[in-house]
Protein backbone atom coordinates (compact mmCIF):
# COMPACT_ATOMS: atom_id res chain seq x y z
CA UNK A 1 0.00 0.00 0.00
CA UNK A 2 1.34 3.48 -0.54
CA UNK A 3 2.07 5.39 2.17
CA UNK A 4 -0.64 7.74 3.20
CA UNK A 5 1.17 10.99 4.88
CA UNK A 6 -2.52 12.47 5.46
CA UNK A 7 -6.31 12.68 4.18
CA UNK A 8 -7.05 16.39 3.91
CA UNK A 9 -10.66 16.98 3.45
CA UNK A 10 -10.86 20.62 1.65
CA UNK A 11 -13.51 21.30 -0.59
CA UNK A 12 -10.71 23.43 -2.84
CA UNK A 13 -8.29 20.03 -3.15
CA UNK A 14 -5.62 21.18 -4.89
CA UNK A 15 -5.10 24.77 -4.03
CA UNK A 16 -1.76 27.41 -2.76
CA UNK A 17 -1.59 25.73 0.66
CA UNK A 18 -1.20 22.66 -0.72
CA UNK A 19 1.02 23.08 -3.35
CA UNK A 20 3.41 25.87 -1.26
CA UNK A 21 3.32 24.31 2.17
CA UNK A 22 2.15 20.85 2.79
CA UNK A 23 3.45 18.80 -0.21
CA UNK A 24 6.72 19.92 1.47
CA UNK A 25 5.72 19.20 5.25
CA UNK A 26 5.14 15.45 4.41
CA UNK A 27 7.89 15.44 1.73
CA UNK A 28 5.06 13.94 -0.65
CA UNK A 29 5.55 12.71 -4.46
CA UNK A 30 1.86 11.91 -5.30
CA UNK A 31 -1.51 13.56 -4.78
CA UNK A 32 -4.16 11.45 -5.32
CA UNK A 33 -7.85 12.86 -5.41
CA UNK A 34 -11.07 11.23 -4.11
CA UNK A 35 -14.12 12.79 -5.72
CA UNK A 36 -16.30 10.83 -8.27
CA UNK A 37 -17.48 14.39 -10.18
CA UNK A 38 -13.60 15.78 -10.84
CA UNK A 39 -12.73 11.97 -12.12
CA UNK A 40 -15.13 12.79 -14.43
CA UNK A 41 -14.63 16.08 -15.46
CA UNK A 42 -11.66 16.27 -18.10
CA UNK A 43 -11.34 19.91 -17.91
CA UNK A 44 -11.26 20.31 -14.12
CA UNK A 45 -8.43 17.29 -14.21
CA UNK A 46 -6.27 19.46 -16.50
CA UNK A 47 -7.34 22.61 -14.66
CA UNK A 48 -5.91 20.56 -11.06
CA UNK A 49 -2.91 19.24 -12.83
CA UNK A 50 -1.84 22.67 -14.02
CA UNK A 51 -1.69 24.09 -10.39
CA UNK A 52 1.20 21.37 -9.54
CA UNK A 53 4.38 21.29 -9.95
CA UNK A 54 5.65 18.96 -12.78
CA UNK A 55 7.28 16.96 -10.18
CA UNK A 56 4.68 15.86 -8.38
CA UNK A 57 2.52 12.84 -9.50
CA UNK A 58 -1.11 13.67 -9.35
CA UNK A 59 -4.32 10.90 -9.94
CA UNK A 60 -7.81 11.41 -9.90
CA UNK A 61 -10.20 8.33 -9.31
CA UNK A 62 -13.81 8.28 -8.18
CA UNK A 63 -14.30 6.66 -4.72
CA UNK A 64 -14.55 2.99 -5.97
CA UNK A 65 -11.39 2.94 -8.00
CA UNK A 66 -9.15 5.24 -6.06
CA UNK A 67 -9.65 2.90 -2.64
CA UNK A 68 -8.48 0.33 -4.99
CA UNK A 69 -5.78 1.94 -6.49
CA UNK A 70 -4.72 3.12 -3.07
CA UNK A 71 -5.07 -0.63 -1.25
CA UNK A 72 -3.54 -2.27 -3.98
CA UNK A 73 -0.54 0.09 -5.22
CA UNK A 74 2.93 -0.90 -3.95
CA UNK A 75 4.93 1.93 -4.86
CA UNK A 76 7.28 3.67 -1.98
CA UNK A 77 5.79 7.04 -2.96
CA UNK A 78 4.62 9.46 0.11
CA UNK A 79 1.07 10.40 -0.99
CA UNK A 80 -1.25 13.52 0.42
CA UNK A 81 -4.79 12.04 -0.41
CA UNK A 82 -7.26 14.67 -1.28
CA UNK A 83 -11.02 14.63 -0.52
CA UNK A 84 -13.78 17.08 -0.43
CA UNK A 85 -16.07 15.78 2.33
CA UNK A 86 -15.74 13.63 5.46
CA UNK A 87 -17.80 11.21 4.06
CA UNK A 88 -15.94 10.14 1.57
CA UNK A 89 -12.83 9.69 4.02
CA UNK A 90 -14.77 7.26 5.75
CA UNK A 91 -15.55 5.36 2.91
CA UNK A 92 -12.21 4.57 1.77
CA UNK A 93 -11.25 3.43 5.39
CA UNK A 94 -14.07 0.94 5.22
CA UNK A 95 -13.17 -0.56 2.16
CA UNK A 96 -10.16 -1.07 3.61
CA UNK A 97 -7.81 1.89 2.82
CA UNK A 98 -5.40 2.56 6.18
CA UNK A 99 -5.86 6.62 7.41
CA UNK A 100 -3.21 7.56 9.56
CA UNK A 101 -4.34 11.06 10.06
CA UNK A 102 -6.93 13.51 9.12
CA UNK A 103 -6.27 17.03 8.46
CA UNK A 104 -9.47 19.09 7.87
CA UNK A 105 -8.46 22.40 6.11
CA UNK A 106 -12.00 23.93 4.89
CA UNK A 107 -15.71 22.30 5.25
CA UNK A 108 -18.45 24.64 3.54
CA UNK A 109 -21.27 25.87 5.06
CA UNK A 110 -24.65 24.80 4.24
CA UNK A 111 -28.29 24.10 5.35
CA UNK A 112 -27.84 22.63 8.67
CA UNK A 113 -24.57 22.96 9.41
CA UNK A 114 -23.07 24.61 12.12
CA UNK A 115 -19.80 25.60 12.55
CA UNK A 116 -17.61 24.21 15.19
CA UNK A 117 -14.46 26.18 14.26
CA UNK A 118 -12.96 29.06 11.84
CA UNK A 119 -14.22 27.75 8.02
CA UNK A 120 -15.45 24.26 9.40
CA UNK A 121 -19.05 23.82 9.06
CA UNK A 122 -20.32 20.28 10.11
CA UNK A 123 -23.86 17.97 9.60
CA UNK A 124 -24.89 16.12 12.03
CA UNK A 125 -23.65 12.80 9.66
CA UNK A 126 -20.27 14.58 9.80
CA UNK A 127 -20.60 14.44 13.45
CA UNK A 128 -21.59 10.64 13.25
CA UNK A 129 -18.13 10.25 10.91
CA UNK A 130 -16.30 12.04 13.47
CA UNK A 131 -17.40 9.70 16.12
CA UNK A 132 -16.55 6.82 14.11
CA UNK A 133 -13.42 7.85 13.44
CA UNK A 134 -12.90 8.52 17.03
CA UNK A 135 -13.98 5.24 18.13
CA UNK A 136 -11.19 3.70 15.36
CA UNK A 137 -8.55 5.74 17.18
CA UNK A 138 -7.42 7.86 13.73
CA UNK A 139 -6.23 11.43 14.87
CA UNK A 140 -8.63 13.96 13.24
CA UNK A 141 -7.01 17.68 12.91
CA UNK A 142 -8.04 21.20 12.03
CA UNK A 143 -4.74 22.86 10.55
CA UNK A 144 -4.62 25.19 7.41
CA UNK A 145 -1.53 25.43 6.88
CA UNK A 146 1.91 23.47 9.04
CA UNK A 147 2.61 26.51 10.93
CA UNK A 148 -0.78 27.31 12.38
CA UNK A 149 -1.59 25.08 15.82
CA UNK A 150 -3.65 21.86 14.91
CA UNK A 151 -7.06 21.72 16.95
CA UNK A 152 -8.05 18.38 17.77
CA UNK A 153 -11.00 18.03 16.44
CA UNK A 154 -11.91 15.22 19.09
CA UNK A 155 -11.77 17.97 21.57
CA UNK A 156 -13.79 20.51 20.08
CA UNK A 157 -17.83 20.86 21.26
CA UNK A 158 -20.32 20.22 18.88
CA UNK B 1 -13.61 58.41 -22.08
CA UNK B 2 -14.45 57.44 -26.13
CA UNK B 3 -17.35 55.18 -27.26
CA UNK B 4 -15.45 52.32 -28.00
CA UNK B 5 -15.08 50.12 -24.97
CA UNK B 6 -12.20 48.97 -24.37
CA UNK B 7 -11.26 45.25 -23.17
CA UNK B 8 -11.84 44.80 -19.28
CA UNK B 9 -9.09 44.06 -16.65
CA UNK B 10 -10.25 41.94 -14.06
CA UNK B 11 -7.66 40.97 -11.00
CA UNK B 12 -8.00 37.79 -8.69
CA UNK B 13 -6.10 38.31 -5.69
CA UNK B 14 -6.01 36.59 -1.90
CA UNK B 15 -6.96 39.16 0.03
CA UNK B 16 -7.53 42.89 -0.75
CA UNK B 17 -4.36 43.50 -2.64
CA UNK B 18 -6.27 43.53 -6.02
CA UNK B 19 -7.75 46.81 -5.33
CA UNK B 20 -4.55 47.88 -3.96
CA UNK B 21 -2.50 48.30 -6.68
CA UNK B 22 -5.06 49.38 -8.53
CA UNK B 23 -4.84 52.52 -6.47
CA UNK B 24 -1.13 52.20 -6.26
CA UNK B 25 -1.01 51.92 -10.08
CA UNK B 26 -3.07 54.68 -10.93
CA UNK B 27 -0.51 57.13 -8.76
CA UNK B 28 1.74 56.56 -12.00
CA UNK B 29 -0.89 56.19 -14.59
CA UNK B 30 -3.61 58.24 -13.97
CA UNK B 31 -7.44 56.99 -13.54
CA UNK B 32 -7.88 53.13 -15.09
CA UNK B 33 -11.39 52.76 -16.57
CA UNK B 34 -13.12 48.99 -16.90
CA UNK B 35 -10.57 47.73 -14.06
CA UNK B 36 -12.41 45.00 -11.44
CA UNK B 37 -10.40 43.32 -8.22
CA UNK B 38 -12.27 40.61 -6.70
CA UNK B 39 -10.79 39.64 -3.08
CA UNK B 40 -10.54 36.21 -2.39
CA UNK B 41 -11.29 36.16 1.33
CA UNK B 42 -10.41 33.10 3.47
CA UNK B 43 -14.02 32.31 4.61
CA UNK B 44 -15.55 32.88 0.94
CA UNK B 45 -16.58 29.83 -0.87
CA UNK B 46 -15.52 29.40 -4.31
CA UNK B 47 -19.05 29.59 -5.65
CA UNK B 48 -19.79 33.04 -4.63
CA UNK B 49 -16.44 34.13 -5.50
CA UNK B 50 -16.80 33.01 -9.46
CA UNK B 51 -20.74 33.85 -9.86
CA UNK B 52 -19.65 37.32 -8.79
CA UNK B 53 -16.59 37.51 -11.66
CA UNK B 54 -19.16 35.84 -13.78
CA UNK B 55 -21.21 38.79 -13.67
CA UNK B 56 -19.02 41.53 -15.04
CA UNK B 57 -17.71 38.63 -17.71
CA UNK B 58 -21.59 38.38 -18.94
CA UNK B 59 -21.19 42.44 -20.28
CA UNK B 60 -17.81 42.44 -21.24
CA UNK B 61 -16.54 39.28 -21.84
CA UNK B 62 -14.69 39.90 -25.20
CA UNK B 63 -10.82 40.08 -25.21
CA UNK B 64 -11.40 40.46 -20.98
CA UNK B 65 -8.11 39.81 -19.09
CA UNK B 66 -7.77 38.12 -15.95
CA UNK B 67 -4.83 39.12 -13.91
CA UNK B 68 -4.34 36.33 -11.14
CA UNK B 69 -2.06 36.28 -7.98
CA UNK B 70 -0.39 32.90 -7.63
CA UNK B 71 -0.05 30.19 -10.43
CA UNK B 72 -1.27 27.00 -8.15
CA UNK B 73 -4.24 28.68 -6.45
CA UNK B 74 -7.70 28.85 -6.23
CA UNK B 75 -7.49 32.53 -7.91
CA UNK B 76 -5.77 30.73 -10.76
CA UNK B 77 -8.37 27.63 -10.58
CA UNK B 78 -11.25 30.10 -10.88
CA UNK B 79 -9.88 32.05 -13.99
CA UNK B 80 -9.44 28.56 -15.66
CA UNK B 81 -12.76 27.20 -14.82
CA UNK B 82 -14.63 30.24 -16.06
CA UNK B 83 -12.89 29.85 -19.48
CA UNK B 84 -14.63 26.89 -20.12
CA UNK B 85 -17.54 29.65 -20.58
CA UNK B 86 -15.88 32.79 -21.68
CA UNK B 87 -13.60 33.72 -24.28
CA UNK B 88 -10.95 35.24 -21.89
CA UNK B 89 -7.26 35.68 -21.60
CA UNK B 90 -5.75 34.44 -18.30
CA UNK B 91 -2.57 35.08 -16.73
CA UNK B 92 -0.91 34.32 -13.47
CA UNK B 93 1.61 36.60 -11.95
CA UNK B 94 0.06 39.74 -11.24
CA UNK B 95 2.56 42.84 -10.76
CA UNK B 96 2.38 46.63 -11.05
CA UNK B 97 4.64 46.41 -14.27
CA UNK B 98 2.48 43.83 -16.20
CA UNK B 99 -0.72 45.75 -15.05
CA UNK B 100 0.57 49.00 -16.83
CA UNK B 101 1.66 47.38 -19.79
CA UNK B 102 -1.29 45.90 -19.86
CA UNK B 103 -3.56 48.64 -19.39
CA UNK B 104 -1.47 50.55 -22.13
CA UNK B 105 -2.13 48.15 -24.57
CA UNK B 106 -5.64 47.21 -24.35
CA UNK B 107 -5.93 50.94 -25.89
CA UNK B 108 -4.71 50.69 -28.88
CA UNK B 109 -3.83 46.86 -29.91
CA UNK B 110 -5.72 46.26 -33.24
CA UNK B 111 -3.90 42.91 -33.66
CA UNK B 112 -4.27 39.33 -31.83
CA UNK B 113 -5.02 40.47 -28.08
CA UNK B 114 -2.90 37.03 -27.29
CA UNK B 115 -0.06 38.01 -29.40
CA UNK B 116 -0.03 41.38 -27.22
CA UNK B 117 -0.03 39.62 -24.40
CA UNK B 118 3.07 36.98 -24.92
CA UNK B 119 4.84 40.16 -25.89
CA UNK B 120 4.25 41.97 -22.79
CA UNK B 121 4.76 39.04 -20.59
CA UNK B 122 8.15 38.18 -22.10
CA UNK B 123 8.84 41.72 -21.95
CA UNK B 124 7.99 41.58 -18.32
CA UNK B 125 10.51 38.68 -17.38
CA UNK B 126 13.57 41.27 -17.51
CA UNK B 127 11.84 43.97 -15.04
CA UNK B 128 11.75 40.97 -12.08
CA UNK B 129 15.17 41.09 -11.74
CA UNK B 130 18.54 41.27 -9.45
CA UNK B 131 19.83 44.92 -9.09
CA UNK B 132 22.53 46.10 -8.22
CA UNK B 133 25.20 49.31 -8.54
CA UNK B 134 28.57 49.11 -10.72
Amino acid sequence: MLNISMVRVDERLIHGQIVIKWIEEKNADRIVIIDDSTAADPIMEEILRMALPKDIILNIYGIKEGANFLKTNHLNDIVIVLVKKLWVAKKIYTEGVKINEINIGRIPSGVGKKMVYANVFVSDKDIDIINFFRTEKVPMAIQMVPDSTPTNVYELEF
Amino acid sequence: MGNVKIPCIILLTHGRWGDEIIKSTEMITGPMENIYAFSLSPEMDIKTYTDSIKEVLKHSEADAILITDLYCSTTTNVALSLSKDFDINIITGLNMYLLIQIDKMRRKYNLSMKDELKWIIEENRSKCDLLYLK
